[in-house]
């Protein structure tokens, strides 16, 4: 059975789409046959961080609406076998997405790979409600600020009522944390909420760290998900969050202490 | 079709009621027939309620009231408010035992459900207890809101808004709003809250977890 986990935030900018190219790309290399979905329809920019842009040809609205199969609009990753891209498109807006065209997609892809990535779309409206619906893990995607732990508690309680798994009392969606853009400098002189600070708030696991980078800029322009980058600390750290995500008990790293 | 040989249907009249305000039957027989005697046509056949009341636990004998009564062409069709030998007396005689409206105890208030919360409640979400207290075992945080009409008992941190007594219920006075906050190191940690019945008594309990 295929594990649907979603990126999401409920702000934007924090690195939704960075992590989701990050940890789509990690869970391939650990060997796991995995798709990664852009939901972010009209707006999309999944397919620029995972650099294959100028191979979409169809798209994932292309398959809801039946104007084309599966096969034909996903993405084989140049790099690693295992990984699949379904693009969003561009020239359509969130309307665009209905929940049984979602669910039929999911499913059909439930058989073949093992891990579903939906990078969601920033906000609550209908696209980042697509995305979250289906879930069975939610990566909640927060940068130590106020503005985007507020949001990240609002997300957090929406997978708690609206999505699936809510609305028809199973289990709840697996929670976790993810830290993006830390600076553990700026947290030291009080600038930056700590990490404590962020889980006092929100009171969920956390899944990584991930410390602010140069890296992460020059991987995005370059169209090259980070975690490739195996000489750079957000790389690295989105390594052990990809372990994490694979139930291995992966301490936080020393440079964050 | 045939209609049914019987048909129970509920349906309200008026009577009159007579108060027997004395045991002595020779006063009752003289006073009632000074009574009559000023609207002969009126009382003929009239049916009427006993109110036995004023004599208290004095014993009345019914039998002959209802005769007195009736050779007045009167019809007692029950009592009331009568003490419990007479309403025994009554009911060996035949006598319905009527409740005058004023007599109906009031309805106890609906019992008060409380509900227990055992997560976080997060930003966006609100709970309200209808007719009940809340309880929170669990942050409420920002922008969170909390409603009861009976009282709210948060165990964790209120960052949000709390209402208790919402549908101005005066015996939420009885169990005062209490706060229970952890203290956090966070500045943010105060929350507000607001009650719409403002003579609730407020008791605000800190506890350091």
């Amino acid at each position: 059975m295929a594990q649907i986990i979603v990126v999401t935030s409920g702000k934007g900018g924090v690195g939704k789409t960075t992590s989701s190219a990050a940890i789509a790309t990690g869970l391939a290399l650990k060997g796991k046959k995995t798709v990664v979905i852009d939901f972010d329809i009209g707006l999309r920019n999944l397919d620029l961080i995972m650099g294959c842009e100028r191979r979409v040809v169809y798209d994932f609205v292309n398959v809801i609406n039946g104007e084309a199969n599966l096969n034909q609009a996903l993405i084989k990753d140049k790099r690693c076998d295992n990984l699949f891209i379904l693009p969003a498109s561009q020239t359509r807006d969130k309307d665009a997405l209905t929940k049984e065209g979602v669910g039929q997609v999911l499913s059909d892809l439930a058989k073949t790979f093992e891990y579903i990535v939906c990078d969601s779309p920033a906000g609550i409206e209908a696209g980042a409600m697509m995305a979250l619906y289906y879930a069975d893990m939610a990566i909640v995607t927060t940068n130590p600020e106020v503005s985007s732990v507020r949001d990240s508690d609002r997300i957090l309680g929406i997978l708690q009522s609206k999505s699936k798994r809510a609305e028809e009392n199973l289990e709840p969606i697996q929670e976790l944390l993810l830290l993006t853009r830390y600076s553990p400098k700026r947290v030291k002189t009080g600038e930056m909420l700590s990490v404590d600070d962020v889980n006092e708030i929100l009171a969920i696991p956390l899944v990584g760290v991930i410390p602010e980078s140069q890296s992460v800029l020059k991987a995005s322009n370059s169209g090259v998900p980070v975690i490739l980058d195996q000489d750079s600390d957000a790389g690295l750290a989105y390594s052990d969050a990809v372990d994490r995500i694979l139930g291995e008990n992966v301490p936080l790293a020393l440079q964050l202490k | 079709m045939q209609k049914p040989s019987i048909e129970l249907k509920g349906s309200s009249f008026t009577l009159s009621v007579l108060h027997i305000n004395t045991t002595d039957l020779s006063t009752l027989t003289s006073d009632l027939d000074r009574k009559l005697s000023q609207a002969p046509q009126f009382f003929i056949g009239a049916p009427l309620v006993l109110n036995l009341a004023a004599i208290g636990e004095d014993f009345i004998d019914l039998v002959e009231l209802k005769s007195l009564l009736l050779s007045r062409e009167l019809i007692i069709v029950g009592i009331t408010g009568a003490c419990k030998t007479l309403v025994e007396q009554a009911k060996q005689h035949g006598f319905a035992v009527l409740k005058s409206g004023k007599q109906l105890e009031a309805l106890p208030p609906p019992p008060r459900a409380t509900r227990i919360v055992k997560q976080n409640i997060r930003s966006g979400q609100q709970i309200y207890v209808k007719d009940g207290d809340l309880i929170v075992i669990g942050a409420v945080g920002n922008g969170a809101e909390v409603i009861a009409d009976g009282s709210i008992h948060i165990y964790g941190a209120l960052r949000g808004k709390a209402m208790a007594g919402a549908a101005g219920d005066k015996q939420a006075s009885s169990s005062p709003i209490q706060w229970i906050l952890n203290l956090f190191p966070l500045q943010d940690n105060i929350g507000y809250q607001k009650t719409f019945n403002m003579n609730i008594p407020q008791r605000v309990v800190v506890f350091d977890f």
